[in-house]
Formats: structure tokens, sequence, C-alpha cells
């Protein structure tokens, strides 16, 4: 299977610290990919660097036959804004405007109108079952109903891929069950892949395959004989 | 574009109706553009109001150039005054049925009638005038509108001139209202530069820091646009419409501030300057200004504070430590200011001096609140130990000291501004003999009130007897006068007061008069090169210049009178008859009148009785403030003006740091509510946010003072006057800016309190 | 787990056959491993012998599996001791993985492989599983939820050995 998206030899400096060095995978379309490893081992920095977010010192990152680092700006905000969606720990969603509104940003980014990309986010927010926040603001809902509308918004345009960067890690364990299957669900039923940052085995136990990464680096267990 | 409009759609929305704490940030910026505009209006009607006192002052003045076919009205300038108020008397008589008439004026008043400014009749129908009507017996018979008196509060009264009144002063007038162009002196129109720019300057970084309240906050909301897709130019747009916002709507509560103030502020008498309210209007292309120029701004600084943030959807986050800031461009920003102001261009008064001055001030000016900031920052990251509440406000600027050092770059250009004018002003006050002292040279006090007059020869006598009677009046000395000439040149001429022993004895407090005694003041012949023995002519003035009247010889023996006040105006010599040079007796006789100290109301019953004595010239000492020239009178004007905006200024300066400590304890409420969880005392807090604004109010002190005395310096040198710094007034003006940042701190504890109320933990 | 106990439990409903039991046990906990009649009728005779269930009628033909069981108060109090007694935690400190990877570092293998091979085993389990959560009832999920914890467990073992792995080589060498 080609991948959509794919990462080769990528290596990032914080200052002195290395982040990444030399690290590489693959998602292939509508794969949900785990990444995994012990904190500070650079699974955050490998996946802002897939989503374009973060610009690496070197290495290339490929999407859909394109290199990340030769677009523009500009090309890289659309591509976030119609192929990519993220859910985060937290702290992704806009305080000051409502979940609905929340959700439909992204479409208003793109220059949907207001109404339609409201109409679209109620269906979404429906969908995730938590159509009755819509009207409140992030700050007014609990952590879970956020979670849902976070991961709303990230499939609200119908993304290629999902990243989503320890999606379960604000919440308690039910409410990251519930979290993590409608995500995995909503993803498969629209062919989003999912690249998931976690440290949590009962969330990577919803990928179809893991990255590890150590130091760095990355080691995919199928390289294992 | 719709891609355009729905960006600014989103900007408007964050902007607006965003749960608590962003209506409180909108209403923050909104109030502190709204006081930045309400400022700028109130400085746009400076202009208007100016303009209009000076065109009403025109139409009231007398143009004495013949016309032909006209027949001149006669006007005699009369006025007195009434507890330290002057009182403008205007007496005019027609020479024909169509003789001009001035402005407010329906037709030629009786002797009996008179025109009464709004101001002096309701003086008059007060109860407190009882001293003042006698001096007023005409009947009022109208009252002068608004356009007819320059200043609200002027007193001023038209009255019928007696028909037999035929002293010298009669002024023929053939038409009111003048058209002149007022030249401002060179030296006033610097100050009048230096003060807009030192006053403007902090109003528009004021609107900067307004529009950048709770920074982090709007980059961290600004992270996530970008992380869902929003490029660099859309969050640009977003930013912009967002700042827009509170932008315009504080152009709007400026707006409407002003209208709900201006009927306030022309009721408010300031240093007895007066506005009516219609003269209160904004001139309207600087209207224009200011509804362009605020807006712009706002949107520019909002732009210049993402440059860094935006480039990365993860925000602030990977800022951890801030970049160095650059030295250079801001050294070069000052020196470039200075060295507009060293350079000799243009002559004085001419437009290029002008703007190089605004120019080079203006930079200097820019150059605190541009430097403050890496000084804060140099100097802060020196800074180690101390106690907790000191090592948590350290730690605090180390991290970010820009937000602050930006608001007191406020405060610190308005320091600045104020210490350079006021050196330049304590400068140019010694210039124009407003100094300190009253006259250099000639220090010591009258030891009662006085008063002086000067009367023909004739009635003297009688004056002086009807004088005597009035309350209060203690005694009257009777003094003549005559001029002694080394070499008969006009400009060399000694004077002399001729008074007998009685008088010389109470006035100067001597002992042992004998006639033919000589007095003078410790120096005064000495000083102007005479010298004991010397043969002098006594002259007298003619139309040609002088004449001689006959030889006199300055005496060996002159006595030394300690009480240094003359008799007359400026005589350097006090003899008693029976030594009085030749010629000296037949020019009037001046009077001196010591009083009661006890009864201030005496100076009021002497002008009573002399109201309506023909021939005569009184003046008081309590009247001193009326004998400024006009020269003087301007300046204190300017100075006035721009002393009541500083202290404006300092205000609104106040204002802003107060938003930003609000803001400060907002934006860090958790925190701070952990730290007293934990048990920090509340005081330490508190002290630890006091540090946190004293030290960089400490440093703009340092930096302001430098460059407030360094640009009263240099633009000294280009008017070649020696700097007089007045480290009182500097004093008082860095006292205030220290007391402002501790009473900010005291306004924001309750904020803090609340905030480390250990609840707090538990909010969002 | 003593199925002796769940067996009691079952019981307390009411009295079963045999067959009975097995087939509502296997409902219930025999997702893995379902019991064997052999080991239903063992325990069954065991707990008899120990006067905690009794024989209630025998149905017509005999057999064993025409045999009705139900609990007696013996088997009742027994019950009750048993569920209010706690699990005792079970500590594998010599378990299989932790002697291959000592093993391992002690004839020169790469321990890290052992780990990856391991973590790449329990996360395939722990996929299964976690499928089977997704498509199953809520006693499905409970029970999956159960085993996903307990292999969840050992990965973070795995993980914090893997992290101190070179520390562990250091002491396995002395």
């Amino acid at each position: 299977m080609t991948p959509i998206l794919s990462a080769t030899d990528l290596r990032k400096t914080f200052g002195s610290t290395p982040a990444l060095d030399g690290a590489g995978m693959s998602v292939a379309a509508g794969e949900v990919v785990a990444v995994m490893g012990p904190s500070g081992s650079g699974k955050s920095t490998l996946l802002h660097c897939l989503a374009g977010i973060v610009a690496p010192d070197s290495g290339s990152v490929v999407y859909a036959g394109r290199e990340l680092s030769a677009m523009t700006d500009k090309e890289r905000s659309a591509l976030r804004r119609g192929a990519f969606g993220f859910v985060f720990q937290f702290g992704q969603l806009v305080p000051e405007l409502s979940c609905l509104e929340n959700v439909a940003l992204p479409m208003r980014l793109g220059g949907t109108k207001r109404r339609v990309a409201e109409a679209r986010a109620r269906e979404w927010l429906d969908r995730l079952e938590v159509g009755e926040v819509g009207a409140k603001r992030p700050g007014e809902v609990s952590g879970g109903q956020g979670q849902r509308v976070a991961v709303a918004r990230a499939l609200v345009t119908a993304p290629k891929v999902v990243f989503a960067d320890e999606p379960t890690g604000a919440l308690d364990s039910l409410n990251g069950e519930q979290v993590m299957r409608l995500l995995v669900e909503t993803a498969r039923e629209t062919g989003a892949a999912i690249v998931l940052v976690t440290h949590e085995a009962r969330v990577a136990a919803y990928s179809d395959r893991e990255v590890i990464v150590r130091d760095g680096r990355t080691r995919s267990p199928e390289l294992v004989p | 574009m719709s891609g355009w409009r729905s960006d600014l759609a989103i900007g408007v929305r964050l902007a607006v109706g965003g749960g608590r704490t962003s209506v409180a940030r909108f209403v923050l910026s909104t109030i502190g553009v709204g006081i930045a505009v309400l400022v700028l209006l109130m400085a746009a009607s400076v202009g208007t109001i100016a303009g209009n006192r000076d065109d009403r002052t025109m139409a009231q003045s007398p143009d004495s150039t013949p016309i032909e076919g006209v027949a001149p009205t006669e006007m005699v300038w009369d006025g007195t005054s009434f507890r330290g108020q002057r009182i403008g008397v205007k007496r005019l008589r027609g020479t024909g049925p169509d003789s001009p008439l001035p402005v407010g004026v329906p037709r030629m008043p009786a002797a009996d009638e008179m025109y009464v400014s709004a101001a002096l009749k309701e003086l008059l129908d007060s109860p407190e005038s009882e001293l003042l009507r006698p001096r007023f017996p005409q009947r009022v018979v109208g009252v002068l509108p608004p356009e007819a008196v320059a200043d609200p509060y002027d007193l001023e009264a038209y009255t019928g001139l007696r028909q037999d009144y035929a002293e010298g002063d009669v002024t023929a007038v053939y038409k009111f209202g003048v058209t002149y162009d007022r030249d401002l002196q060179p030296e006033f129109l610097l100050l009048l530069l230096l003060g807009v720019v030192a006053l403007l300057v902090p109003v528009f970084i004021f609107v900067a820091s307004s529009t950048r309240i709770a920074g982090a906050e709007r980059d961290r909301r600004l992270a996530a646009l970008r992380l869902v897709g929003g490029d660099s130019r859309q969050v640009r747009r977003i930013a912009a419409a967002e700042t827009l916002v509170s932008a315009l709507a504080g152009l709007v509560v400026g707006a409407v501030a002003f209208l709900l103030l201006r009927p306030v502020a022309a009721s408010v008498r300031l240093m007895g300057v007066g506005v009516y309210p219609s003269d209160v209007v904004p001139s309207w292309w600087l209207v224009g200004v200011i509804v362009v120029a605020v807006p712009a701004l706002a949107v520019l600084t909002a732009q210049a504070a993402l440059r860094r943030t935006i480039i990365e959807p993860l925000g602030v986050v990977r800022f951890s430590r801030p970049v160095r800031r650059r030295v250079v461009w801001r050294l070069l920003l000052v020196a470039a200011g200075a060295a507009l102001l060293l350079v000799e261009l243009g002559d004085e008064n001419s437009d290029i001096w002008a703007v190089r001055i605004a120019m080079g001030t203006t930079l200097m000016l820019v150059g605190v609140p541009v430097l403050l900031p890496v000084v804060v920052e140099r100097v802060v990251s020196r800074l180690r130990g101390g106690p907790p509440s000191w090592q948590l406000a350290v730690r605090r600027l180390q991290l970010d000291s820009g937000t602050s050092a930006r608001v007191i770059g406020g405060i610190a250009v308005v320091l600045a501004g104020a210490i350079a004018l006021q050196a330049l002003l304590f400068s140019q006050a010694s210039a124009v003999g407003l100094g300190q002292t009253d006259q250099p040279g000639r220090t010591g006090a009258v030891t009662e009130p006085m008063a002086r007059g000067w009367v023909g020869a004739d009635g003297a006598d009688e004056i002086a007897e009807l004088l005597s009677g009035v309350e209060g009046v203690e005694w009257v000395a009777r003094f003549t006068t005559a001029d002694l000439s080394a070499d008969m040149n006009e400009n060399n001429v000694l004077g002399v007061a001729i008074a007998s022993c009685a008088d010389i004895e109470r006035v100067y407090r001597v002992a042992d008069c004998a006639d033919g005694d000589v007095f003078t003041w410790p120096n005064a012949l000495a000083d102007q090169g005479y010298a004991p023995g010397q043969r002098l002519t006594s002259i007298e003035w003619t139309e040609n210049g002088m004449a001689a009247l006959g030889e006199w010889t300055l005496p060996t023996e002159v006595r030394e009178i300690a009480v240094e006040d003359s008799m007359g105006r400026s005589e350097n010599l006090l003899v008693t008859p029976a030594a009085a040079p030749p010629g000296a007796d037949d020019r009037g006789v001046g009077l001196r009148i010591m009083m009661d100290p006890s009864n201030p109301d005496t100076i009021e019953h002497l002008r009573n009785a002399t109201f309506d004595l023909v021939g005569t010239d009184f003046y008081f000492d309590g009247n001193m403030g009326a004998n400024v020239t006009e020269e003087q009178e301007t300046f204190l004007t300017i100075q006035r003006g721009l002393l009541i905006g500083s202290l404006f200024t300092l205000m609104l300066a106040g204002v802003s740091l107060l938003v930003l400590a609000v803001e400060h304890i907002r934006e860090r409420r958790r925190p701070l509510a952990v730290l007293a969880a934990s048990g920090v005392p509340t005081g330490s807090i508190a002290r630890s946010l006091l540090w946190q604004i004293g030290v960089p109010i400490g440093l703009g002190v340092v930096v302001a003072v430098a460059t407030g005395v360094g640009l009263a310096a240099l633009v000294n040198r280009m008017t070649n006057d020696p700097l007089l710094v007045d480290w009182a007034g500097v004093g008082v003006m860095t006292g205030a800016a220290a007391v402002l940042g501790v009473l900010v701190c005291l306004v924001t504890l309750p904020f803090l309190r609340s905030a480390t109320r250990v609840e707090s933990l538990r909010t969002e | 787990m003593s199925i002796g106990h769940a067996l009691l439990g079952l019981l307390e409903t009411g009295p079963r056959h045999g067959y009975d039991l097995k087939r509502v046990y296997d409902e219930h906990f025999g997702q893995d491993r379902p019991l064997a009649y052999g080991q239903v009728y063992a325990t069954l005779s065991r707990l008899l012998k120990n006067g905690l269930v009794e024989e209630r009628g025998v149905e017509a033909g005999g057999g064993p599996e025409r045999k009705r069981y139900a609990i007696t108060d013996a088997g009742v109090t027994d019950l009750g001791a048993w569920l209010v007694t706690p699990e005792n935690p079970q500590v594998y400190l010599q378990s299989a993985l932790y002697t291959k990877v000592v093993l391992a570092l002690m004839s020169g293998r790469s321990a890290e492989e052992v780990l990856d091979v391991q973590r790449a085993a329990h996360l395939r389990t722990m996929r299964e599983l976690t499928r089977r959560k997704q498509g199953g009832d809520l006693a499905d999920q409970l029970i999956c939820d159960h085993a996903l914890f307990h292999l969840e467990a050992d990965l973070r073992w795995l993980e914090l050995t893997a992290a101190r792995l070179t520390e562990l080589a250091k002491a396995v060498a002395e």
C-alpha cells in the first residue's frame, strides 16, 4: 500500500537538545498508527513535523507526493485546514468561540459561508454525541465533551490524516475510552488515517500498528523478524 | 473578497462576546483607546479655542487709522482691579451720529450708562462686590454677548465718556475690528512645539499599549487559529479586525465622552482661563487625522506584536526564551534626534527650523519608550538574590519585562518631556524677567503693603488729605522727582526722589533724618559708576531729548537705606528738600501710601476713593499680577497649558499602569493562587507586584531624567540660553511618578486578594 | 479465579443442573476458557463433600448429568466470606519475561529485542481485545477492559525495564 504521508531521516534540535535524530515513518490511507515512546522521546515533535507545524532541520516529509518544506506557508495552512485534522490533549479550542463556532472554524477559515459551516458543524456535534453543547463555550463544558468537540472539529473537513497528540491525556479512563472509540470509528467511516501519539498502551491498542520512538529515533516492529 | 470578509468577521467575533475574560479585555482596551481619543479631541480643539479667542479679541480692537467720511468714536482705556481681578473699562464718546461701535454694543452709551460682560454683571450683582459698586455708579443697560468678550470670565464694561473729558489719552477710533497676524516669538514657538510633541507622544504610546492588552492570551488564541489552518496572513487579518473593533469602539467612546464633557470642560476655569462651550470644537482635519490614525496605529502595533509569535501554530510554547533585544537601532534613533538638534539648519523661526526641532524632539522622546525595554531587560538580567518577594518579581521580569517596560515607557516619556519643558521654561523665565526672584539684584521685601500714585502738583495736598482719611491707610508720603545726568546721554540717567524727612523716616525706618541729607541704597551708585563728589547736571525731558536745568554735586556723604524699595519706581537717590537738585518742583507729586497690613480691603477702599480723580495715576501692590508685560502673559499662559497637559498625561499613564497590573493579575490568576495556596503570604505577593512595577518605574525615571535634561541642554544650546535645571521640579515630577506606581499597586490589591483566594484554583 | 466459588455464586440464584451451570458460567466468565464438563463435576463433588452444596432431586434417567444441585447454608456463608476477602495481589517477581530479559543480557543477546517482540505481541493481543470490545456488549467491554488493563500493566513494566536496561545490564554483569 502506498503511503499518503511519509517522513524520512528527520532531524530537529531545540536549543542544544536534539528532539529528533533521524526519525522516519509512513502512514497509509485510512490507517491508524500509534506513535509510542517515553516522555521526551520526541514523539510530539515527530507529529508536529509530520503535520507541517514545525519544520525539521533536515529530512523530508512528503504528503500525497509533495514535499511539505517546499510548500508556502499559505499552502501548508490550507493543508492543515482541509487535509489534516488535529486533536490535542487540551488547549486547541478557541476559548472565546462557542463549541459550534469552534467546529465551524476550519471551514470558515477556508471561506465557507457561516450558515453552511455551522450546519455541518452541528451534524458533527450530533454525530459525536455532544449536540447539546453547541452554544456553550469550551470553558463551560466537561473535559470529555470538550475532547469530543475537538474530534468533531478535526473531522469536520473530512481530512485525510488526523493528528492526535495524547487525545485522552487529560481524561479519566471512561471518558478516554469513549473519545477514542468515537475518534477511531468516525475516522474509519470517513476513511481518515490517524497518527496517534500516546504513551498509554490501552490507547495505542486502537491502532492498526505502532511506531516506537526512543531518543529521537523510530523503530517499527515490522522490521523485527 | 469573501475570504477577507469572513476573516474580518471571525476577528470581530473574537473581539466581542466571548465570555467574561474577553469582555473584560475588550472593555479595558476600549476605555484605553477612548481616553486617548478624548485627549486627542481636546488637543485638536485647542486651535479653535485659541483662534476664536483671537478673533473675538481682534474684533474688539480699535483701529485708529483715519477713514475718510467717518466721524470717529473717541475712546479712553480705563480699568480697575477688584481683589486681584482685572476689570477693563472702555469709555466711548461719539463725534457723529454714525460713529463706529464695538461688537455687542448696540448704541453709544451715555456717561451714566454701561454695557457689561456677563461675568462683570454677575460680580456686580453678587454681595461680595459691595466695595466695587461705588466705582460703577452707571446703570447697566445691556449685557455684552459672548462674541464680544474674548474669555467668558473676562470682566469688561463699555460706558460713556464724559463730554468735558479732554485729557490727552483719548484715542480716535475709526473702526472696531482689526486683522493682524499674531507672530509667535521663536522661543514661544519652541515651547509650544516641544509641549505638543511631549504630550502627544505618550498618548500614542498609550493607544499602542491599550490595544496590546492581554497579549499573551491573544497569542495563544491566534496560535490555535493557526493550528486549524489559518495561514499567517489570515491570522494577521483576524488580529487586525480584533484590534480594529476595540479601536473603533474606543473612537466612539472617546467621541461620546468628548461630547458629554464639552460643556463641563467649558465651565472649568483653569488658572484664570475659561472657554465657551461653543469654542470647544476640534478642527475638522485634525478629527480626520484622529479617526484614521488611531485605528491605524492600533492595527499596526498589533501587527508588530505578532511579528514573532505568529510564525508557528504551536504559538508561544517554543518561545520560552525571548530573543535578546537589539540595541543598535534604538540608540541610532536617539542619536538621530540629537543630531537634528545639534546641526545648524534653517534660520530661527523658519519652517525648516520648526520641523527640525519637532522631529529632533520627537525622535529623542520616542527614544525613551524604545530604549526603556532594553535598559530594563539588561539591568534586570543582572539582578540576583534578595527576599522572596524581590526574587519573584525579578524572575518574572527576567521572563517578560517587555510588557511593563512598554507601559512605563508611556510614563517615562511624559516625565522626560515635562523635565525638558521645565528646564526650558526655567531658563526662558529668567530671560523674560519672570525668574524665581522678582528682580535680580534688588531683593528684599517691602515691609508693609503699599500703593503709589502720581498726581498733579496743584491738587496734591487735597488728595493726600483725602487718602489719609481712607479706611486702613496709615500714612501718605509725598515726593517729587528729578533726573540727573553725568554726560547728557539719554541712556544714562540717575533718577532722584525728593521727600521730606518725616516721610523718609516713616517709609524707610530711618532715624535722625536732617534736611539736607542724601540717601541711597547699597551699591546703587557705585554699580552705575557714580562717585561721591561727582558733578552732575539736573535735566528735563524735551521733545528733542534733554535740556540742562542746573548743576548738582553728589555729596561726599551719602547715607544708605536698609529697606530695599524705592519711593517711586526706579530712582537710585533719595534726597531731602534742602539738598534737592535745581528745577525739581513742578512735575507733579508722587504719593506713597502705607496701609494697614491686617485690612486687605484697604486697597479696594483706596480704589473707590481714587477712581474718579481726573489726571491721577495710581497703582497698587495688591495689583502686581496685572502689571506683567504682555510678553510675560503669553509666557505664563503657555507654561500653564503645558503643566496642565503634563499632569493629564501622567494621569493617563497611571490608568494604563493600572490596566497593566490588573491584567497581569488576571492572566496569572492560577500561578498566583497556587503560590497563595502553598502558603506564600499575600503580603509577599503584593510586594513582588510592587517590585515588578517599581523596578521598571525606577529605571524609567532614570532614563527620563537623562533624556529630559539632555533634550533641554540641546535645545538651550540652540537658543544660546544657559541651562538651568529646576531640580526641585524634577523631584516633584519623579515623586509624582513614583507615587503613581504605589497608588496603582494599592488599587490592584483587591484584585490580587480575590485572585489569591484558594477557590480561584478551581475556575476554568 | 476460584471456580468453586463461582459455581456457588451461580447456585445462589437457584438450583441448577451441572450442564446448566457450565452454560451460565461460560456465558459470563468463560470468554477465554470455557469450562470442561469434567471440571464442573469434579468441583461440584468437592463442594458436595465439603457440605457447601447438596443434591436436590434427581430427574428420571439418572446419571450425574440429571442431578440438580442447590447451595447449602454453609455454602452461602462460605461464598459471602470469599466475596469480601480481597484477592491477593499477584506478584510475578520471577515471571518468564524477566527470566528471558536477564538471560538475554547474560548471554549477550539483545534484551531490547526481547522487549520489543514482547511489546508487539502484547499490543497485538490488546488490539484484538479492543476490537472485540468495540463490537461487544457491556459485559464484553468490562471483561476485555480487565484484560487490557492487565496487559497494559505488563507493557508499562516493559517500558520501565527498557528504560533501565543499561542499569540492569550492569547489575547482571556483576
